[in-house]
Parts: structure tokens; sequence; C-alpha cells
């Protein structure tokens, strides 16, 4: 089997290191073909827990990782200004609390506040406490201990990220093509891709295609003009300006989304800069005013002008389509609101191996796959959209549009139930589980009415008990914490170099 | 309108298993808070042979509720059960097992079936439940709780037999224990709001049990959900062709098998559930197939072993409510839905239902959104358990004969049809939502029956031969060295080693 990767984005490296770490080369052989003339849109730059188990199936050391990508650590999301401005909100990598004879904490916090105890839900998650006090450690395995409550990701350069796969691909004996494509050869009968045809005149043949190439889908939507579905209506922003700052203050060991007036902003920490950018409606505000809004809103100086990416939330009607399998935005883009971009490309890398066809490609194996890559599309959807739509306090014309838009059924069901009584339904396959929905919805306003009676199993005594040992078992655990930048420094202190350094030192002064 | 009224009350109307595991799900999620929980006990269809086989989520439920497993399966003359055994289902393939276990070990990333399935079209002759410990030990006439030691190769897990109306007992003796509020008597009238709303309940002595919430665990009549509420049924005869079951008992088998029996024949099959002093037999059969007479004299011969001689035949049809909830009465077990016999999800239908109601348990009068959700999610867990029942009869292989070739070829449902689409196409097993059996036993289930993934995840090929027949003998080994170390059944349970049995076995 032969495999050719277009493109060398971040979904190309992420599709080329997984496949190459699965399959040995004599089994399927991987080749990526890349043009140093296309830019990479490098806007996601913010990643979910899963990231860390594609770094583990490669096998990659996680401190090398880290300095090579200026990469710090990541506990969840701050919201600001959401609901309304001033609020601010942390959707965490971890749960509220620790479930009590099997009635989860949350229940137990609104049967407290539903009696008139104002108590802060954050004050019961470990990994939000962590990031208020700015703090980082590595979750424990004692699964009743409090640090166990949470998972981590990072945030890396993106770029830094591509080239660092891209040289692990290559060890592994990948080879990687410079050259931009002219033509594409199809089979006349079955409408295949059979070759690439270079700018150089080399053809490259294949029998399976992944097309990383980005929004164009050079393969996927040019050549198999396979459509694209607009979530436009619920999703209205289409433009980005993406700038990077000089970084001042706190290494905060989140990432920052702040509601803007005709959408928002965020703030990513690396270790050696800041990024920021604004995802705007063009419906809504211009470019001039989007980029003066975010000029305005930055922790230090501008280390560059703001680049302007557009884009169009949705997705391709069939990700997988004859031999060609679109990867990354390709396939979809969902702003980088949730941080999913490099999630959803690491997922579809995972569902092409799980379901990697022969040379004969089974409709019933792409059909899954597109399935199931469609579920992770819409679950994300719906989690973003509930982010536009629960803004009760905010009254630019862009957040007027969210509130009154009309969302999908699905969510409609869902935001009933919660309303009602907290109750939230685990979903087997996609993006965010129970934890999730819960500090989102709380965050945006939407706080329940009622709560599970099973709640009502500890007397009023015993709940406040429960409550505040809970947080005094969170403070003094976050106490004791390092600091997230001290935690950053000590864990990519990297001892050969330094003393390597030192050496050179000394020889210098011999 | 009124202000919605606090739900207080709660009045279970029912009998035998759906009512005591109705209350005492309630009684353990409640007990200390505001709600009152009611029993009306209506009189006991329960017969002396009658057995819940049950599934492996049983034991988590029975420690939930803080029952002691030996005292209750001493009461209830009670089994373990690896797994069950289906032998005829195929007129050319061999008798099967299928545990409550995993089967093999995943290795180099890629599940066991895989590597199986390749081995097999070349000439591999051990069976898929060869490579399953608790087959290896039901079939070498053992028993084992699983330990530090077999979780290292495989899953493991068991589930039962009980003697339904020891275990009954047992349950209602715990409730009442507990503090629920019991009545006997029969149903006279539901007393309706204007609404539609249930108020109350009119018993035969002529006295009325008010309440807020009513749970109707009546059984397949539906009293309350069915009857008074007009909540229609939907049909599942297209899967399901059975419609009657014969119900007895034979002396009880020693030494004891630690599985049960699924025998196919013409016209259905034939359960065997062994109990300590007893062996409860089910016969589940197509009427229009085999008069009563035949089924009788059918059972005899099947099960070749001595019946009791008073055996009843009971009719039911597979299906359920169009709704399970309504206004605010909900229906539990077989009030909600009937299913097949086969594969003893009975029990665990009553657990899916209430596991989704304690989480979901009104809060007032107004109770839509609770009502939505409930359905909306407990349909599905039924869809589920359905389909994985309707592969047992699609996927059989005695050809020329009505029964059975009508149930090969009938027409499944569209997500059903979906995953064996491709399971066939690939040996990947999809799961949906809301699933009771997971992928392991979907797929034992459907390689059992003879459903042959055309191709195999071509990962397998990356690994050489010699290790993949490495791995697997490595894996028969510790299978084999296992068994010799395990007890038979009677050991575990405490009682005199069957006639002929030495203490090494």
């Amino acid at each position: 089997m032969k495999i050719v990767i277009l493109g060398g984005g971040t979904a190309g490296w992420m599709s080329a290191a997984a496949l190459t770490r699965a399959f040995k080369p004599e089994f399927c052989s991987v080749r990526l073909i890349e043009s140093d003339d296309i830019g990479i849109v490098g806007v996601g730059e913010a990643t979910l827990p899963q990231v860390h188990d594609f770094n583990q199936f490669l096998a990659i050391d996680e401190a090398e990782f880290m300095r090579e990508t200026n990469a710090t650590f990541k506990l969840g999301i701050e919201f600001r200004d959401w609901a309304q401005r001033g609020d601010s909100y942390i959707h965490p990598f971890g749960v509220h609390g620790q479930a009590m004879g099997g009635v989860p904490f949350f229940q137990y916090w609104l049967r407290a506040r539903q009696n008139g105890h104002d108590l802060n839900i954050e004050d019961y998650s470990y990994p939000i406490a962590a990031c208020r006090h700015m703090k980082f450690d590595m979750p424990s395995d004692d699964e009743k201990s409090i640090r166990s409550t949470y998972s981590y990701a990072y945030h890396f350069d993106a770029t830094l990220y591509a080239k660092f796969l891209r040289k692990w691909s290559e060890g592994q004996g990948l080879k990687r093509t410079e050259g931009q494509v002219v033509d594409v050869t199809l089979d006349a009968e079955s409408g295949y891709i059979r070759a690439l045809t270079l700018k150089s005149g080399e053809v490259v043949e294949g029998d399976l295609f992944i097309d990383c190439s980005g929004f164009r889908g050079l393969l996927i939507s040019q050549t198999l003009k396979m459509g694209w579905e607009d979530w436009t209506q619920w999703l209205p922003c289409d433009r980005a300006l993406a700038v990077p700052c000089e970084r001042v203050g706190d290494l905060t060991p989140f990432t920052r989304a702040t509601a803007r007036e005709a959408g928002w902003q965020w703030r990513i920490p690396l270790q050696h800069r800041t990024g920021n950018g604004y995802v705007f409606s063009s419906q809504f505000t211009t470019e001039e005013r989007a980029a003066e809004v975010l000029l305005a809103n930055l922790d230090g100086k501008p280390l560059a002008d703001p680049r302007l990416i557009t884009f169009q939330s949705g997705r391709r009607q069939q990700s997988w389509y004859k031999n060609c399998i679109a990867i990354g935005l390709a396939s979809g883009f969902l702003e980088p609101l949730e941080s999913t971009s490099i999630y959803l490309a690491q997922i579809a890398a995972s569902y092409l191996i799980e379901l990697f066809p022969g040379k004969q490609i089974d409709p019933r194996i792409s059909g899954e796959f597109n399935r199931l890559v469609d579920i992770e599309y819409e679950r994300v959807r719906d989690f973003l959209i509930l982010h536009y739509h629960a803004t009760a306090g905010r009254d630019e014309p862009l957040w007027r549009h969210a509130q009154s838009m009309q969302v999908p059924e699905s969510l409609v069901e869902k935001m009933a139930i919660f309303k009602r009584r907290g109750h939230v339904h685990r979903y087997k396959d996609g993006l965010f589980s129970p934890a999730s929905w819960i500090a989102v919805y709380t965050g945006q306003g939407i706080t329940p009415v009622g709560y599970d009676r099973q709640a009502d199993n500890l007397s009023a005594y015993e709940l406040l008990a429960r409550l505040s040992e809970m947080k005094g078992r969170i403070d003094v655990n976050v106490a004791a914490m390092p600091s997230h930048a001290d935690f950053v420094r000590d864990f990519c202190f990297d001892a050969k170099a330094a003393s390597k350094a030192a050496m050179m030192g000394e020889t210098a002064h011999g | 309108m009124a202000e919605p009224k606090r739900v207080r009350k709660v009045v279970v109307l029912g009998r035998d298993e759906s009512l005591w595991l109705a209350v005492n799900t309630l009684e353990r999620a409640f007990s200390k808070s505001d709600i009152e929980i009611t029993a009306i006990e209506l009189p006991s269809l329960l017969r002396a042979g009658d057995v819940y086989p049950t599934l492996r989520a049983q034991e988590a439920f029975h420690s939930l509720m803080g029952l002691k497993e030996d005292a209750l399966m001493r009461a209830s003359q009670a089994t373990f059960s690896l797994g069950q055994r289906f032998s005829n289902w195929a007129k050319t393939r061999p008798p099967f097992f299928h545990a409550y276990s995993t089967y093999g070990a995943k290795f180099e990333r890629v599940q066991f079936h895989h590597y199986w399935l390749k081995a097999r079209a070349n000439g591999l002759k051990a069976e898929f439940d060869d490579f399953s410990l608790s087959v290896a030990a039901a079939k070498h006439g053992r028993f084992f709780v699983p330990d530090e030691e077999t979780d290292s190769f495989s899953n493991n897990d068991y589930a039962y037999h009980l003697g339904a109306i020891g275990y009954c007992q047992v349950l209602k003796q715990v409730a009442l224990q507990r503090g629920v509020i019991h009545r006997t008597g029969r149903l006279a009238e539901a007393l309706r709001a204007e609404n539609g709303d249930i108020t109350g309940l009119l018993l035969n002595d002529g006295q009325v049990v008010e309440g807020d919430f009513f749970i109707d665990a009546s059984g397949a009549e539906s009293l309350l959900l069915g009857q008074a509420m007009g909540v229609g049924l939907e049909s599942w005869s297209q899967w399901f062709a059975c419609d009657r079951i014969l119900t007895t008992y034979a002396p009880p088998l020693t030494p004891l098998p630690s599985f049960s029996q699924a025998s196919a024949f013409r016209s259905g099959w034939l359960g065997l559930y062994p109990l300590r002093d007893r062996t409860a037999v089910q016969q589940v059969y197509a009427s229009v197939d085999m008069g009563e007479q035949e089924a009788f004299d059918t059972a005899g011969i099947v099960s070749a072993l001595k019946l009791h001689g008073d055996a009843v035949v009971t009719p039911y049809s597979a299906g359920c409510r169009t709704q399970f909830w309504a206004g605010n009465c909900l229906a539990v077990g077989e009030a909600a839905v009937v299913f097949d016999p086969i594969d003893n999800v009975r029990l665990h239908a009553n657990l899916v239902g209430m596991s989704h109601l304690i989480s979901l348990f009104p809060i007032d009068s107004d109770m839509a959104l609770e009502r939505d959700e409930y359905n909306r999610n407990v349909t599905a867990a039924v869809e589920r358990i359905r389909d994985f029942q309707i592969c047992r009869y699609k996927l059989n292989q005695r050809f020329d004969q009505p029964i059975w070739d009508h149930c090969r070829a009938m027409i499944l449902p569209d997500k059903l049809q979906y995953k064996l689409d491709v399971f066939e196409a690939r040996g990947m097993l999809i799961a949906y939502d809301d699933e009771t059996f997971e992928d392991p036993e979907w797929i034992a289930m459907l390689i059992g029956h003879g459903l042959m993934p055309k191709t195999y995840d071509p990962l397998v090929d990356q690994v050489n031969e010699a290790e993949v027949i490495r791995r697997f003998q490595q894996m028969l080994g510790f299978i084999r060295h296992s068994v010799e170390k395990m007890r038979p059944m009677e050991q575990h349970l405490g009682l005199s080693p069957a006639a002929g049995m030495s203490a090494q076995g």
C-alpha cells in the first residue's frame, strides 16, 4: 500500500506521524508532499488532553517535546465576559469535586445553593483552583485523591509542533517531498485518484490519498468535488486576526477566551511569547475595527502585524470519498473556542488507522469513518453554539443574533433538562463529558432550578460539612503545588544540554 | 395554572421481581429524603420452578443495595454462571459458549479476534471460545472468582441463576426491614385527575392509596401504564417468532454446571438453568409450529431430563409500550417491555428502567422534561438490548425449518443492520449510546453464531506468524494452567462435593 499525504501543516504531520507509527514500512509506505510556498494556518495552539495520548502513541519524550515547541501546560480555558461583561469562569479538564455515594458532586452543590448557600462552584474544582493560583503539577494515579480529578493538555507553537513531528517522522523513514501539485490523475473508470503530478514534473502514485491541504481541499473539494455543509447560521464568525505579543506577568496554566463586541479573543501562553487572536464575524464588524480591538487588548508589545485568516464554519459532506480522506481543515472547520482543531485531526487519523482499508475500499468502511467523524464534528458544534447562545447579558448585535437564533434540536433538549435539574446524559462517541457541559452551562448563567433528589440523602448539616471538607482538601493540596512557571522551567530543564554548555564554557576558559 | 406539587408519595403497584427491585432501588436512593415509598403487592405469579437467570451486572447491583451475596444465594438456591452454552443453533457448527468474559488478549494494539479470524482462515483448528478462561472453566465443570492473576489475562465476570421465589422473598424482606410501607391487594381502579394523571389507586378492599407518582410494576398486564393510562403496545413479533414459554423443572444436576444452556430445536429453543435444589427448564417456542401437547413431549426429549409433571405453558408477546412514562405514571419490567427470554435480560430490564428513573426522579408534578428525557434514553437502551437478542434468531443456521428460515429472512432494524454490515466488512464492532452489552459480548455472540467478517484489521498482517502462534500458545497455556487450579462450583457454594468428585476434582 502506498499512502500519499498532501499538505504539511499540523494535520498533515500528525497524520504522517500516526500512520508511520502504526504501519511497518514493508506493509505500507507513507509519503508526504508539502510546498514551502504555502503558509501554515497555525491557529490551533491550544490543545485538549487527548494530544497527550497521541504523543504517547509516538513514544515522544514529553520534556523534549515541550522544549522544542515552547510548550506550557493547560488545565482548562478561562472564559471572560461571556454571559455578561465582568464574568469569568473556567472550563477545566476535570470534574467538580468527587461523587458521593454515586451521586455527582455537582448535585450536592445545587442543593446547597437552592437552600440559600451562595457557594462558588469553582471552589470545588481542583483544576480550577490550580488555574486561579497559576499552579501546575502532574495528576495523581490514586483514584481516591482529589489530585486525580483532572487531566492536562498543552499550549504550543503549532508550527514548531509540525516541525517536531516532521523530524520524528523522517527519523522513522518517512519520505517528504517538497513540491506543488499541478495536476491530479483520476482513474477513468472508478474515479479514484491515481497520481499527483508535481511542478517538478514528478508523478507521485498512490493507493490512498490523505488531503491535508487545508481549507481549499485540493483533492477532496477541487478534484473530487465533494460538497461542504455550512454552519454559519449557528457559528457566524468567519475571520480571525492573529498576533503574537511579548510575554508579561504570570504564566497562566490555561487558555483565555474573552468575548468581544463581534466575536472573541484568544490568549495562549507559550514559554517565550503569548499568542493572541480575535475571531470575529464580518457581518458584525470590520477588519480595521477588529485590529483595533485586538491590539488594544494585548498583555505586552505586539511582535508582528496582525495576520488575517478567513474561514467558514462547517464540515465536508463526506470526509472520506473514494480513495481520498480529508483530515484537518479540508475536512471541517470549527473555531478554536474549545481548542478542538488538533483533536479533530488526531481523532480522524486514529479512526483511519482503526478502519484502514485494503486496496479495494469497501464502502462500508469509508461510510463508518464518515459516520464517526460526523459525530465528532456535531458534538463540538453543539457545544460551541451553547457558548454563543447562552449570553443573556450581552447586547451587541452579534450576541443578540446568537441569543435569538434557532439552535439544533439536539441542543434544545439538552439545555431544557439541564435547566430543570442539572441533568446531563452521558453519550458514548465524541467530545465533552458531563463535567464539561456542567462547567459551561453554569459558567454562562444557565443554573438549574431543581436538583437530583438523591442529593437529599445527606442532612443539611452533613451536606455543608462535606462541601466545606471538599474545599478544604482542594485548598491544602493546591497550596502545596508548584507554580506553573516553576514547574515548566524545571520540567523542561535539559541536563544534557546544560552540562554540555558548561563544558564548552570551561573549554573556552581553559 | 396551579402551582406544581412536590412529589413526596411514590406508590409502586406490582408483584414479584419488578415490585421488589423497584422498591429496593428507590429505598436505597431516597431513604433519607422526604420521599415516602408504598408498595402495593399483587398476588404473585411465580411457580416453584421459576428462575431468574441474570446478566453479569447483577452482582454490582447487589453490592450497591448492600445485599450479602452468600445469604442471598442460599435463600434463592442460586448458582453462579460463567456463561451460556448454545447448541444446535447451526446444523453445521459445533455448540459454543458465550461467556461473561473477554476472549483472548489484545496485542500489538489489535484486538484478539482479528488475529483469530486470520488464523482461522489459514486453517487454525482452535475455536474462538477456546480463548476464554471462563469457557474453559465452564467446560471443565469449574467455577472461579476473578482475581489479579485472571484479570491480567482477561476480564471475567459471572452472573447468577436465582430461584425466583426465594430471591423475591429476600428482596421483600429487605425492603420491609428498611421501612417501605407495604400493602397487599388487587387493583379495582386507578383514580384520575382532569389532566389524566393518576391521583390514587382504589383497591378491591375499598381503600384508596393516594400518591404523587405511580410506578407500574405489575408485569405484562401493565395495569397502570397500559390499562389505566392507555399507552399502547409496539409489537416486535416481526423479529421474535416465539410466543410461548413452557416452564417446569427437573432434579438438580450433579455436579452443578457453571453455565446455562440454550438448545435450539425445530420450533424454538430449550433453556436449562441449574439451581441447587433443581434444574429450571424453560422451553421457548412458536405456537404456529407446535401445539401444547407436543411441547410437553419435546421438552422431555430435548432436555433429556426427567421433568416434573406440572409444566405450564404461558403465552407472551415480545414488544414494548410506546412510552414508558406517561403523565405521572412510569412502568418498569414487563409492564414496560416484554423481552424475549433469550439472553436472560428480564431482571436487567428492571434495573435499566430504575437506574434511569433514580437520576431523573421527578421533583414536582410538572415532570414533562424528565419524562421526555427518560423516554428518549430508555427507548434507546431497550432497543439496543432487543437488537442483541434479534441476532440470535437472525443468525441461526438451521436450514429448511419454517420458523428458522423465517428468522433468517427477517428484515432487521436499521441500526442493527448497519452494525452487522460493518462487522461483516471488517470485524469492527460499533457501539451505540446506551448499550447494555459491551463490545466483547457482541463480538463473541456474532462469531459464535457464525457471522464471520470478510476481512480483518490489516494491522494483523504486520505481526509475523511465528509471533502470533507463540502468543496463541501462551494464552491457551495460561488458560489450561489456570483451570487446573480451579475448584468445582459446589466448593464455592459451601456444598458437599458432588458424588464421584474428589476435592482436587
